[in-house]
């Protein structure tokens, strides 16, 4: 579902490939863990994917479309969550949320688009204030209704739990159980070992903007994660 | 997809505080403006009629007198202001109302209010039209400069475009959602402008005073839509808001606050206008050419020689009704030549003035502003022509029963002499000679379409 192909990309500005031959497959049902030190080439990856970034080699595909030669039609099939959700603080929670969703292609009710922000763990309370006042968990919660709420096929996931704290962080766990379940190929980006170790099938660890380690579900049960991600560091 | 982006658009600038405050100064500054300039047209205009009516009874009231001795007696053609004065007086206030129409001369306006002002005033004072055409333009800026470059540093836009919106359908919703918010502040303009054409215009021209209002509103849309997608062009071009506003804030400043004055003084000196005083004595010293008596002589000899006499007292019709109408269509012919060159002078500066709209938008619109409102330049000079060609018939008819008034002592009837009344040319030609700045006006409408639609295809989040 969530393919690159010997995807490669450097920067005018830097030395090194920022992405180097990657080749990756992210099937439905699956959750893929990106691990990596910041530079590794997580972010990039995912900017490949949505088209931000175009690949200097190999292909970046979404549900088998090139995402260079349909950049419309491959954004469509995929929810993103960034690091950091932003919104437009004059309009509610709600308002934000049936906006994104309009542009996306979907109108739902007004009890639809709230339901859609209590799975993602807002607060009633807090779905008709103006979200300039938001925490940024709040707003992150909202990113994550967003994504929801576009029904898509595909998620890619740029940290998206910085912020959260715990209990959310478990709520958003959760709710990535569920999306899986339902079939959605999830592709996350994350500094959290122990989430990744939680929630991923399997996990890969970048660095220099390779694949040094890849870990399936069942290798993940019996490794000292961190041990192995330090160690790649070291090298 | 476009009308969310057009209501969230419209939602998020009517929330902002500070359009609210912005818009809410800028329609109250134009509607003070306004109704100052109503009072004003409605005192100019009692003034004219009263003037007019007070001029005529004197002129009746002549009792029995030598026709030329009224002629030079005289009598004033007053110019009633125009009713869209009330959004742009133009000129009105620089080239006077009102002309002494009298025997022997073509006079220059009188009741020129800037002949009072001060320097300072050459900036012009307020009025609907310098709100619509140098503040409005700023609030535009002020609504679209964050449009695409806010979004981007704010990160919404990298969302936007994550969720396959195309970019083009993003720059229609806001530009639509900005000229929504707009509206707001130019309804109430557009109101006064039709408000004054249809309530001031005396009977006979409101159909084509409404016209003008009409198409005073549409060039000042085109004028501040053109403002608008130049705004978005640079907004998505721009890589921060910071840079799209300063970029947009210079172009503001030259090229609606400083390029109209830059291009009245390129006019003025490539193509300078004589000193009043100038202008007097070289006329004067033309019309006192001595070989005008001679040709007199001449006349006088061919006339004698017409009628078979040898004595201009044995002529049987008044000799000095002829020798006076001929003086004057021998002056005519030298004020025409004197006049025609100080108005082609005018025409020239309004040309340069015209092609300034290379540059910017701004000349464009004043000009084409001015001349729907029938206060520029080429329609004051058509009251001149007016008020000229009455005195001539005046003299004409003067002369004529002086000449034929010998052996009579019947007094001329003063009513012979029609009261003066200035007929505005119509809309169409008042903006014949402004079709380049029409088309100026058209041409940034669509280039700065165009720049914004070529702009946002390379949108970058």
């Amino acid at each position: 579902m969530l393919t690159t192909e010997a995807l490669t990309k450097r920067f005018p500005s830097a030395a090194a490939l920022a992405v180097d031959n990657l080749t990756l497959n992210v099937a439905p049902g699956e959750l893929f863990a990106l691990l990596g030190p910041n530079g590794a080439g997580k972010t990039t990856t995912i900017n490949c994917l949505l088209g931000f970034v175009t690949p200097d080699a190999g292909r970046a595909l979404i549900d088998g479309l090139d995402v260079t030669r349909e950049p419309l039609e491959t954004k469509r099939r995929v929810a993103y969550i960034p690091e950091q959700v932003n919104l437009y603080g004059y309009f509610s929670g709600v308002e934000n949320l049936a906006y994104f969703s309009e542009l996306a292609g979907h109108r739902y009710p007004d009890a639809g688009l709230r339901k859609f922000l209590a799975v993602a763990g807002l607060e009633p309370a807090a779905h008709d204030r103006r979200v300039a006042g938001y925490s940024k968990g709040m707003r992150q919660k909202v990113g994550i209704a967003i994504a929801l709420a576009k029904q898509a096929k595909a998620l890619l996931l740029d940290e998206p739990t910085s912020g959260l704290d715990p209990s959310a962080s478990h709520e958003f766990s959760q709710l990535l159980h569920q999306l899986r379940e339902q079939g959605l190929a999830i592709l996350m980006a994350t500094h959290d070992l122990f989430r990744a170790k939680q929630d991923a099938t399997r996990v890969g660890i970048m660095r220099h903007g390779r694949l040094a380690h890849i870990l399936t579900a069942d290798e993940l049960g019996h490794t000292d994660l961190e041990k192995l991600y330090l160690e790649t560091m070291g090298n | 997809m476009i009308a969310t982006i057009v209501r969230h658009t419209f939602a998020e600038l009517v929330r902002d505080g500070r359009f609210r405050l912005t818009a809410a100064l800028l329609v109250v500054l134009a509607l003070v403006a306004g109704l100052a300039g109503w009072q004003q047209v409605r005192a100019l205009h009692a003034e004219a009629a009263a003037a007019g009516t007070g001029e005529r009874g004197r002129w009746l009231g002549q009792g029995g007198k030598n026709p030329h001795a009224a002629a030079h007696y005289g009598t004033y053609a007053f110019k009633a202001p125009r009713p869209l004065a009330v959004v742009d007086p133009g000129v009105q206030a620089y080239l006077g109302s009102a002309v002494f129409l009298e025997a022997h001369r073509q006079n220059e306006p009188l009741h020129r209010p800037a002949q009072d002002g001060t320097a300072l005033q050459r900036f012009g004072d307020l009025s609907p039209a310098l709100v619509g055409q140098a503040l409005l333009p700023l609030l535009v800026i002020l609504l679209g400069y964050a449009a695409f470059a806010g979004e981007r540093e704010r990160g919404t836009l990298r969302q936007l475009l994550a969720l396959g919106v195309q970019p083009l359908h993003l720059l229609v919703g806001k530009a639509l959602g900005c000229i929504a918010a707009l509206t707001l502040v130019l309804v109430p303009l557009a109101a006064l402008g039709v408000a004054a054409a249809a309530l001031l215009a005396p009977p006979g021209q409101q159909g084509d005073e409404l016209l003008r209002a009409l198409a005073w509103v549409a060039v000042h849309t085109i004028y501040l839509g053109a403002f608008l997608f130049l705004t978005l062009a640079v907004s998505a071009l721009a890589r921060s808001a910071r840079t799209a506003l300063v970029v947009l804030l210079g172009f503001w400043l030259i090229g609606v606050v400083a390029l109209p004055r830059a291009l009245s003084d390129l006019g003025r000196s490539l193509h300078p206008t004589p000193s009043s005083l100038a202008f007097r004595n070289e006329l004067d010293a033309a019309l006192g050419d001595p070989h005008g008596r001679e040709t007199l002589e001449a006349q006088r000899v061919a006339i004698l020689k017409q009628y078979g006499v040898s004595r201009t007292q044995d002529l049987p019709i008044n000799w000095s009704g002829i020798a006076l109408q001929f003086g004057e269509e021998r002056a005519n012919q030298i004020f025409d030549r004197f006049f025609q060159g100080l108005w082609a002078t005018l025409a020239a500066q309004d040309s340069i003035f015209q092609l300034g709209a290379i540059v910017s938008p701004a000349p464009a619109i004043q000009l084409l502003s001015q001349a729907l409102a029938g206060n520029d330049t080429a329609q004051h000079l058509n009251f001149l022509t007016q008020a000229e060609q009455h005195r001539r018939e005046m003299q004409r008819t003067l002369n004529g029963a002086l000449r034929d008034s010998k052996g009579s002592n019947a007094a001329f009837d003063w009513n012979r002499i029609p009261p003066f009344g200035f007929s505005p040319p119509p809309i169409t030609s008042a903006l014949a000679p402004l079709l380049p700045s029409l088309a100026f006006l058209i041409a940034w409408f669509a280039a700065t379409a165009v720049a914004a639609t070529v702009a946002v295809r390379r949108l970058r989040a």
